[in-house]
């Protein structure tokens, strides 16, 4: 199974350079360079995280079609494997709503949000079909972008709790040969800070949880749960309160954290149940002790 | 070979996104032995190497070079992802990088659909907005080409980058005179001096000092002493007429017919069927051509003009490496006499 992590794009190019050599050179599989609209620009830094590692694969993304166009998509990762060879792959997802509102982007149509993803992934992948080791991701949550993402290399799930897992990959029925599944969930792992006390990864958790559609909250009886939450976020937006007042057993359902051995335990049930990779999110990358953890988390996992 | 930008003028390399990895990968390599002083990245809207990334990869591969983007339209790009993108260059050339803006090219424009009612405000909204982002200031703003709503780049510090305009006509070049840190400027040898002109009274009409404004010149290069192509030369002088505003062409001793045929054939068919109608006349008027010596000389003029920075290229052709290696070559020299 390969280990990604995401790097945090919040800290100066010298830091998120420093990190990368770290993930790099302690053996992580990729690194990827999240995109957010209120911060650096995730492909510019991914020339720049390629020319100081080697061996690691880079993930550009999420990178939302709504706001860069496919053919702009598709110059960009051109770019980059013309420039330092075919290390890259790319996610693609619509992004945060609020967040996109910000710079003045819609989602539009919702009802066609879905396929104008999907039409995204087949016309990019199409493009960089002369370049076999190139992967495009999907980004999904939700069971219609999850079954769309057939078209495409592969699915990130943005999930860590099994039975959500299980789930999804029931959705997925037949995957044509090298089809990937990897999940990318909010994760601390080998901290020395309980996770019922980090309020990074609570609020990581409480991101996804709260940004789930309605349909999923129901299939995973959720809504009860959540909707205190969901009522005080839209009033003041996604404060430490609104953190506080998710359940965390809920929390939990939502990221990866706690020791190494436990977190590894969880991973081997992964991988059972199919999948291929896990992206461990913020705030695990946020920091270099966060790199350094995880890279001290893939050494005992390959002693295990 | 050191750099020795103050000498009488910088001297730089224009490159355009449409040109192969193979050769762009050579200028940054070759920029800081070469003593470029810096490179200017142009945007082919939509064509070749995507344009941060490039400038990302030259800033990596050099240590001393200046590199900026002439330019980056701000109609085809959100002005948030341009900010984010100068932020990010900025930090990987440790305050190297420069941002060129512009509206694009009138062809460009043409192709796209956009057709701005008010495009001296936006230009001048655009640069308001990069600085109080660069600043650290949340921004809302409406207009034709901006939709922000209380964003900010998320950063502590201020950020300082130059801001330059690629612009052509009367308003605009006021404009620059007024808000920018620097212009590129392209055209004919008068059309220059009546650019620097209005720059400069705008600049002073703005209680500023007209010289702290750069006046970067960028025009085709062509040397015909390593083997350049002619072809080559007259597509990129059509595609030059082409794009040049009917007011700076009035300014010109050419042949306005001639001028209007070109403008027409481009528009219709492209650069290629627009090449047939560039004269050695044409050739002379929109770019510098020649033997080294006479290209150097001709940057020379330029500088004597208020230029302070002179761009080599594009098209590149025959043997260029040996021909950009001569030039540079004989510009050191006349620097250290």
């Amino acid at each position: 199974m390969d280990w990604g992590i995401a790097i945090n794009l919040r800290e100066p190019v010298s830091e998120i350079v420093e990190k990368a050599v770290a993930a790099d050179q302690g053996g992580i599989d990729a690194i990827w360079v999240t995109d957010f609209p209120a911060t650096r620009l995730s492909p510019v830094l991914a020339s720049v995280v390629a020319e100081n590692t080697e061996n690691c694969r880079i993930g550009v993304g999420l990178l939302s079609p709504l706001i860069y166009s496919s053919s702009h998509i598709l110059q960009m990762m051109t770019t980059l494997i013309e420039t330092y060879g075919e290390r890259f792959d790319l996610l693609l997802g619509p992004g945060d709503r609020v967040k996109l509102g910000e710079i003045g982007i819609s989602y539009g149509e919702v009802s066609t949000l879905v396929t104008r993803m999907r039409d995204a992934a087949v016309s990019i992948r199409e493009g960089l079909s002369e370049y076999k080791e190139c992967r495009v991701i999907m980004g999904a949550q939700g069971p219609r972008m999850t079954m769309a993402s057939i078209r495409s290399d592969g699915v990130l799930l943005n999930y860590s709790d099994p039975e959500m897992i299980q789930w999804a990959i029931s959705l997925l029925k037949e995957r044509p040969t090298g089809f990937k599944i990897g999940v990318f969930p909010p994760s601390l792992i080998g901290s020395s800070k309980s996770c019922s006390e980090h309020i990074g990864i609570k609020t990581s958790a409480a991101v996804v949880a709260l940004g789930l559609s309605h349909s999923i909250m129901r299939r995973f009886g959720l809504i009860d749960d959540l909707q205190p939450a969901l009522e005080k976020m839209k009033k003041q937006g996604l404060t430490k309160e609104v953190v506080e007042m998710i359940d965390k057993n809920i929390l939990s359902r939502f990221s990866l954290c706690g020791s190494v051995e436990s977190t590894i335990e969880k991973i081997i049930g992964y991988q059972r149940m199919g999948v291929d990779m896990v992206v461990y999110g913020p705030p695990q990358g946020s920091t270099r002790r966060g790199v350094d953890d995880l890279v001290k988390a893939k050494m005992y996992r390959k002693i295990v | 070979m050191k750099n020795t930008i103050d000498a009488m003028y910088r001297a730089s390399v224009g490159i355009t996104t449409s040109m192969k990895v193979s050769a762009t990968n050579w200028i940054g390599k070759n920029a800081d032995s070469l003593g470029i002083d810096g490179i200017w990245v142009g945007e082919d809207i939509g064509i070749g190497q995507e344009p941060s990334i490039l400038t990302a990869d030259l800033l990596s591969k050099t240590t001393s070079v200046r590199i900026g983007t002439g330019i980056v339209p701000v109609t085809v790009h959100n002005i948030s992802t341009l900010a984010r993108a100068a932020l990010t260059l900025s930090e990987i050339g440790n305050g190297r990088f420069v941002l060129g803006i512009g509206l694009g090219g009138i062809q460009d424009l043409i192709k796209r659909g956009v057709n701005l009612t008010k495009p001296v405000t936006e230009l001048r909204k655009s640069i308001q907005v990069l600085r109080k982002l660069f600043n650290t200031e949340t921004v809302t703003v409406q207009s034709e080409l901006m939709n922000l709503r209380e964003f900010s780049l998320s950063i502590n510090k201020p950020v300082s980058i130059p801001l330059f305009f690629g612009v052509r006509g009367p308003q605009m070049l006021k404009l620059a005179g007024e808000v920018a840190d620097g212009v590129i400027l392209s055209g004919p040898r008068e059309y220059i001096k009546y650019a620097i002109e209005i720059i400069n009274e705008s600049a002073a009409a703005e209680g500023r000092n007209a010289e702290d404004i750069e006046k970067v010149v960028w025009l085709p290069t062509i040397p015909t002493f390593k083997g350049g192509s002619e072809k080559l030369a007259k597509s990129v002088v059509a595609l030059v007429v082409a794009d040049t505003p009917v007011q700076v062409l009035d300014l010109l001793d050419i042949d306005r017919k001639q001028a209007d045929r070109i403008r027409q054939a481009v528009a219709e068919s492209g650069p290629k069927e627009g090449a047939k109608f560039i004269d050695q006349h044409f050739i002379d008027t929109f770019s510098i051509s020649g033997s080294c010596k006479h290209m150097v000389d001709r940057f020379e003029i330029f500088n004597n003009l208020g230029s302070t920075e002179l761009v080599l290229g594009p098209p590149f052709s025959g043997d260029w490496r040996e021909a950009m290696t001569d030039i540079f070559q004989e510009i050191h020299l006349r620097r250290t006499k």
